[in-house]
């Protein structure tokens, strides 16, 4: 408005006026550049109400700060790794996840610069806007050249784009938040706990940090934040008594270390255990001779066969059956708690970079009570193997290892939860933007004569008055 | 500026022409046969005077350029240093090098580090020393992969900056800008002296300003890989274990003993995690964010005032005309 002001009386009183040009033309132009201007602020200004509104900028340093923090606890797990794998000379574990953990950076990397861009940008943008109807006054009083089409260009895009990026920018810094928040780890302390575990083997150790098998376990690492607790120790799923303590180092130059967890787990009594090189297939035992004859005997002849003459025998058993050719009484019990498997909570694909675990639901095996009499023979007591429980820990899945290796899941989660707002943002901003700049670049240079016409009309319309004022003016 | 320190600003071949169109009026004065010959003489004479006015007016009106751009600046709430047109090719060229230097320092040693764990690596008894020091590597080059972009992104402008400076300073030193008025006057070469004119108007003022602004960006946020390793040595520097095997090395040549304490180093702020987590994202995650904010605002400014030059131009094109142009009755 200023703008126009000042150009339409430096025509009148400078050029028609003192100097005596003919200003007629120029003065159209002037006046219905004046006009249009105010009439597109017409029309833009009750259109900027529909746009979303100029909102703060979002925190970008906020954003690449967390990008930062999970970034950095993310390669501190690759460096507990390679200490956790320090023993085993295989380092494939080692590098395939190093590449998931790459895979993760180099995508939140890429969403956080993006948003901390976008942000920068519209903030950038929100100190030009107040000026952008100055760009479009300036390009409407010279509309035909190349100066006032990039002007008219600069003038609507702010306008316009501004509040989209905002939008754009909130939105993005939502994603992103959004994104980095299921990522984000319980705390920045991590630990590596040695391991020390007496009792069956192998064994399935549940912790609140996540699972490990007790064989090819000697360090777990841990949030050095969140204590950890063992919650059930199993073998050949079943459930196990047992007792646990963490040991604090007393004095370590690795402050890393944070100490040695020892487990102590036993079945109720103890057990033959039925196993070869690949693992174990169940175990029995016999709890107590009920009947003792003259020249009663037992013992065990290997894993699945117990020899008795002249005795009554009271067996328990986790195997897959029981034979004899003697009298054999069996009833089934629960004497001994039995558990489902689940294995670490990582991605299915990743499961075997951390080891191997047994299956999750055991199948051929019966817990029993098993009265065995023979009376005045030899009896052969055979116990049939049930299925295999094995397991060995390379990597163990607990606490930010664990995290780490959910990481892909989780990121595919948090970005399908935004993905919808994620397309309809980019393609209506990139529309509205693009399509209302062009037209505004485009139209420019009719508008040069439209403004031209419209200019005239309106001097005609008011020339008489002027005439009148005209002559109150002292020059 | 008094009257006297014009005798300071750049003249450039200027002053050589007046001075020899000056001389030879004189002549003419002096040896005119006719009146009218004489009169032209003085006509050619007052034309140097308006030119020398001229030339001084633009000369005096680039060299204050910057206390003007930095006023504009300071108006906006931004403190920018006053850069001397003549100067900004070597400041920017300083910002580039830091900038250049941070860059290739990030890239070196994430580099060197992750070399010495690949070749350390191929033993097999050390192959976990090697892959921890590829952690490191990847550690060093994750963290500092925004920094990084938002580097090269401020070297770019740097470069941009530096050359807009190189060819104002030749302007300034050549007297183009008083030149471009000139070239105002025949209509032949109208349109490429509003074009300088209308860049001269504008940049004068623009560039020292979007120049000093880049070097306070630069300033302030353009080491923060140095501040980083500064933090972490001095936050080691507590401990004892650290320095005593440091002290071990006092007399291992220069190269080792540095490799070995930036190695140290990082291994000493690996130890204490959670106070390098959270020193590195705030001090990484502000100078990204604000060299970026202040990229982006140097590249749309500059954006704009070329297209102001471009409007600036037409208007001045416009203008000569009406005041050059003989109009013919």
């Amino acid at each position: 408005m200023t703008f126009f002001s000042i150009y339409i009386a430096y025509l009148v009183i400078v050029k028609w006026r003192l100097r005596g040009v003919d200003i007629t033309r120029e003065l159209y132009s002037a006046v219905g550049a004046f006009t249009a201007f105010i009439i597109m602020m017409s029309i833009i200004t009750p259109l900027l109400s529909h746009l979303p509104s100029l909102t703060k900028p979002p925190p970008g340093g906020w954003v690449l700060e967390q990008y930062d923090t999970v970034t950095a606890v993310l390669s501190a797990v690759k460096i507990v790794t390679a200490i956790i794998l320090f023993p085993i000379e295989e380092f494939t574990t080692y590098y395939s996840l190093s590449s998931i953990i790459n895979g993760v950076i180099g995508f939140i990397g890429g969403i956080a610069y993006l948003t901390a861009m976008v942000i920068a940008m519209y903030k950038a943008l929100l100190a030009l806007f107040p000026w952008a109807p100055l760009f479009i006054s300036l390009a409407l009083a010279r509309p035909n050249k190349p100066g006032g089409i990039v002007l008219m260009g600069i003038g609507l895009m702010t306008l316009v784009a501004t509040p989209l990026i905002g939008w754009v920018a909130s939105l993005l810094y939502n994603i992103t938040m959004g994104v980095i928040a299921v990522l984000t780890p319980p705390c920045l302390d991590i630990k590596i706990l040695g391991v020390a575990y007496y009792g069956p083997s192998p064994a399935l150790v549940t912790t609140s940090q996540g699972v490990f098998m007790t064989n090819g376990t000697m360090y777990i690492p841990i949030w050095g934040c969140e204590g950890l607790q063992v919650s059930q120790v199993a073998w050949d799923w079943l459930v196990l008594n047992y007792t646990y303590t963490i040991q604090k180092p007393g004095f370590s130059i690795i402050p890393l270390y944070g100490g040695t967890l020892v487990i102590y787990a036993q079945l109720p009594f103890p057990a033959m255990v039925i196993e070869n090189s690949t693992g174990a297939y169940g175990a029995w035992f016999p709890l107590r001779v009920l009947r003792y004859w003259a020249n009663g005997t037992g013992y065990v002849i290997n894993d699945t066969v117990f020899y008795i003459r002249n005795e009554s025998v009271l067996f328990w058993a986790w195997t897959g059956g029981v034979g004899g050719n003697c009298s054999l009484a069996v009833n089934e019990t629960g004497m001994v708690k039995t558990t489902l498997v689940s294995g670490p909570m990582v991605l299915p694909m990743y499961a075997p970079l951390t080891g191997s675990y047994p299956p999750s639901y055991y199948y051929g095996y019966r817990q029993m009570l098993i009265n065995a009499t023979a009376y005045n023979e030899s009896c052969i007591v055979v116990f049939k193997p049930g299925s295999r429980w094995s397991g060995y820990t390379v990597l163990p899945a607990t606490g930010p290892v664990e995290w780490a290796l959910a990481g892909p899941l989780n990121l595919v989660i948090g970005l399908n939860q935004q993905w919808n707002n994620v397309e309809t943002a980019f393609t209506t901003v990139g529309v509205i933007t693009v399509a209302v700049t062009l037209l505004g670049i485009l139209l420019l240079p009719y508008l040069a004569v439209g403004t031209a016409y419209l200019g005239a009309i309106i001097v005609e319309f008011i020339s008489p008055l002027w005439g009148v004022i005209s002559q109150l003016l002292p020059f | 500026m008094s009257i006297l320190s014009l005798l300071n600003l750049p003249f450039g071949i200027g002053i050589t022409i007046a001075g020899v169109e000056l001389a030879w009026g004189l002549i003419k004065y002096y040896t005119a046969p006719t009146p009218s010959q004489r009169r032209e003489a003085v006509e050619e004479f007052y034309s140097i005077v308006i030119g020398a006015i001229l030339t001084a007016t633009v000369a005096y009106y680039m060299s204050i350029g910057p206390s003007i751009g930095a006023s504009i600046a300071s108006a906006l709430g931004v403190s920018v240093p006053q850069l001397q047109l003549g100067d900004i090719p070597k400041v920017m060229y300083n910002d580039f090098n830091l900038v250049m230097g941070q860059y290739i320092t990030n890239q070196v040693l994430a580099f060197a580090i992750s070399a010495a764990g690949a070749i350390i690596g191929v033993t097999q008894v050390l192959k976990p020393v090697g892959a921890l020091l590829g952690s490191l590597s990847d550690f060093l080059s994750s963290i500092m992969a925004p920094y990084n972009r938002a580097l090269v992104a401020t070297m770019m402008n740097t470069i941009a900056l530096a050359a807009l400076g190189q060819v104002m300073s030749v302007m300034y030193n050549y007297g183009i800008g008083s030149l471009s008025v000139a070239l105002l006057l025949p209509s032949r070469t109208r349109r490429i002296g509003a074009w300088l004119a209308s860049f001269i108007l504008v940049f004068s003022i623009l560039l020292p300003m979007v120049a000093g602004y880049q070097d306070v960006l630069v300033f302030n946020y353009g080491n923060v890989l140095t501040m980083w390793i500064s933090t972490i040595e001095q936050h080691c520097s507590n401990n004892a274990i650290l320095q005593a095997i440091l002290s071990l090395f006092l007399n291992a040549p220069d190269w080792l003993r540095n490799t070995i304490n930036i190695l140290a180093d990082f291994v000493c702020g690996i130890t204490s995690l959670p106070w390098l987590i959270e020193n590195t994202a705030t001090l990484v995650s502000t100078g990204t964010f604000n060299l970026l904010e202040g990229d982006i605002v140097i590249d749309i400014v500059m954006g704009i005032g070329f297209a102001i030059t471009a409007w600036l131009a037409d208007l001045i094109e416009a203008g000569a005309r009406v005041l050059f142009e003989v109009r013919r009755l």
